[in-house]
């Protein structure tokens, strides 16, 4: 990130000249002095507490739980690059509010994040990293940032946040191609990070995950990594009722991040176990 | 208190008495002294370019930066003080960055325009502070089309559909008003403005030249000219450069032969004129030496009657005395002869003169 001191104020002298020639407002300066190395440039803080939540001495409550929430996202490496896939809802506790919340988004050309969670959330999220991958164009000296490094960066704000009791309710999924190897990584709501050939979020951690451990290779082609990941698609989608017949797939290869237009799958309800769910769970309903 | 600015140079809060403000002003010759800077708006987009002349020939290439992105859908070109341009696109960044995060939209350009000239204006109001070297061109692509804006170290700003400033802005403002920048595309562009580019420069030393443009061929991103189209631009300009200079010799080359054919028939003509006038010359000296001979022959022949008169009268005269002495000779003959026969000696000298003094006096007595 670009650090912007106060450089017009500090060289000048304090006094000398109108407030408007400070590049921030002095209120906004001294908090970045006190700010994290990652904290934005501009707009609020990342990482404090707001002093007004807190002002009947209680913790604040209102961001405690998520409202708007997508389901899981899945992530698999594949011998050219990384799949990324998820449904665009965006839920209102139960009820499905937002059919096109697109929740795959690029970050540069060699990486992009999809979010399970609160969506609000994510979407503050991705305004933090707009304005680190603004700050690389903005630069022009060709550099911008690793997939690896968007993922470590991720994993501080979420523990960071996690710190201050006031989480982001996140999981996060971060996949980039870069330096000819694939990057796939995940974090959770309070930092809890790892990176693996295939990840999953939320439910897809438990309906997913076994279909790619068993059936994912590093060296898939990319028909037969889409293959598998519409199979985990399909899966999620019969057993999540907060997920909807509609996804969309993000793929990131040395050509960079092409995130696909939303489709449907074809799915088939006739199976007997459905008729009949309770069937091998006896004393379910 | 003297010079030229006569103590009214020495701030910026201080008008001079015809209504200057003198600091403004050499900020403005700052700027003037620059490389040259050119900014065009196409029909799809923005082609900015800057002349950068070279510090040292231990520069890297490529650096030394004139355009600047401020945002994705933003750039700026500088003119002028390198260090206060960093400080200008600096705060343009800061303003781009602020805007987005406050209305979650990008900042339009003539927004940031007239942010970044409210900027640069506050530099020429405070005695303490003086005013940015700098003339920003302003390249955007937003919601409302592509736009060209220029920020001058007064603080001034205006949109435009081409302009130039540094060194040879006179110049490339009279070529981009030759160009249709309504038809013109941006690939187009690049080319044009390289060609002013290289046609505006004036110096022995070479120079290098940055390229920058938004459009769609960009993403409607600011972006450097790809390397590859940029150095066909710049090829362009220079065979440009070099065919004008052909057509410029050729245009002497035929002047030349002109000139020197028109020298030949006026030499050709001058010395027919001479030959004329040497011939009459000619014919006059004759003529006149043909006179002078029939003069000469006359007054000889005059001298020679002449002489010959004269040499009658001599001897006319000569006879004449002879005549005339004839009988006092024989007079004297005569009395010598009588003298001789009275044998009378002549009276001395002084005997005589008393005998003349006495006959006078006598004369006179009788007179009386």
């Amino acid at each position: 990130m670009l650090h912007r001191p106060p450089s017009h104020s500090a060289a000048i002298g304090p006094g000398a000249v109108p407030c408007l020639a400070l590049p921030t407002p002095a209120a906004l300066e001294q908090r970045q002095q006190l700010g994290a190395a990652q904290a934005p440039s501009c707009g609020a803080e990342a990482f404090t507490v707001d002093p007004a939540a807190l002002a009947g001495g209680q913790p604040r409550k209102h961001t405690q739980y998520p409202y708007v929430t997508g389901t899981s996202v899945l992530g698999i490496t594949y011998k050219d690059g990384v799949l990324l896939a998820s449904d665009t809802l965006g839920a209102y506790g139960s009820t499905k509010r937002y059919k096109s919340f697109e929740r795959l988004r690029k970050v540069n050309d060699v990486c992009a994040v999809g979010a399970s969670g609160e969506l609000s959330d994510f979407q503050y999220i991705m305004r933090l990293l707009e304005e680190l991958s603004d700050d690389d164009f903005c630069m022009d000296d060709g550099h911008h940032l690793k997939p690896h490094e968007v993922h470590s960066y991720l994993c501080r704000v979420l523990y960071n946040r996690r710190n201050k009791f006031d989480p982001l309710w996140n999981s996060i999924v971060v996949g980039g191609f870069y330096g000819g190897k694939p990057f796939l990584g995940t974090v959770g709501m309070i930092g809890t990070n790892y990176t693996d050939e295939h990840v999953a979020t939320g439910f897809g951690n438990h309906l997913a995950r076994p279909l790619m451990r068993e059936k994912h290779r590093p060296d898939m082609s990319e028909e037969e990594a889409t293959a598998l990941m519409h199979e985990c698609l399909k899966v999620c989608y019969y057993r999540d009722k907060n997920s909807i017949n509609k996804f969309q797939l993000a793929k990131v290869t040395a050509e960079g991040v092409t995130i696909s237009e939303p489709f449907a799958l074809e799915t088939d309800w006739n199976y007997k176990l459905f008729a009949n769910p309770a069937a091998n769970a006896p004393g379910t309903w | 208190m003297s010079g030229i600015g006569s103590g009214y140079d020495l701030s910026t809060s201080t008008f001079s008495p015809d209504g200057r403000v003198f600091q403004t002003d050499y900020a403005q010759k700052a700027v003037d002294n620059s490389g040259t800077v050119i900014g065009i708006r196409c029909k799809d987009g923005v082609v900015l370019g800057a002349e950068k002349q070279l510090i040292s020939k231990m520069l890297e290439s490529n650096s030394n930066r004139r355009t600047f992105p401020v945002d994705r859908h933003a750039g700026v070109a500088c003119a002028g003080l390198a260090a206060d341009g960093r400080a200008i696109v600096s705060r343009a960044m800061a303003e781009a960055n602020n805007y987005k995060s406050f209305y979650g939209d990008p900042i339009p350009g003539h927004v940031l325009a007239e942010r970044l000239a409210t900027y640069t204006h506050l530099f020429n109001m405070y005695w303490s502070v003086r005013p940015f070297g700098v003339s920003t061109l302003l390249a955007s692509y937003g919601k409302e089309g592509p736009h060209l804006y220029l920020v001058e170290p007064s603080g001034t700003m205006h949109r435009y559909f081409g302009t130039a400033v540094g060194k040879g802005r006179q110049g490339a403002k009279n070529e981009i008003e030759k160009l249709k920048l309504e038809e013109m595309s941006c690939r187009e562009g690049i080319t044009a403005v390289a060609k002013i580019l290289h046609q505006v420069h004036d110096e022995e030393k070479g120079f290098e030249m940055e390229l920058a443009w938004i459009c769609e061929d960009s993403g409607r991103q600011f972006q450097r000219v790809p390397q590859q189209l940029a150095e066909e631009a710049e090829a362009a300009a220079k065979a440009a450069r070099l065919e004008n200079q052909e057509q410029a010799l050729g245009k002497l080359d035929t002047s030349l032969a002109e000139l020197r054919q028109e020298l030949a028939a006026a030499a050709a003509e001058l010395r027919q004129e001479l030959a004329e006038q040497r011939k009459e010359l000619r014919q006059e000296l004759a003529e006149q030496s043909k006179e002078l001979a029939e003069q000469r022959k006359e007054l000889c022949q005059e001298l020679a009657e002449q002489r010959k008169e004269l040499l009658a009268a001599v001897a006319a005269s000569e006879a004449r005395v002879a005549a005339a002495q004839k009988p006092l000779v024989d007079l004297v003959t005569a009395a010598m002869s009588a003298l001789a026969d009275s044998n009378i000696q002549p009276l001395p000298h002084a005997a005589r003169q008393e005998q003349e003094e006495a006959e006078a006096e006598a004369c006179s007595g009788s007179d009386s």
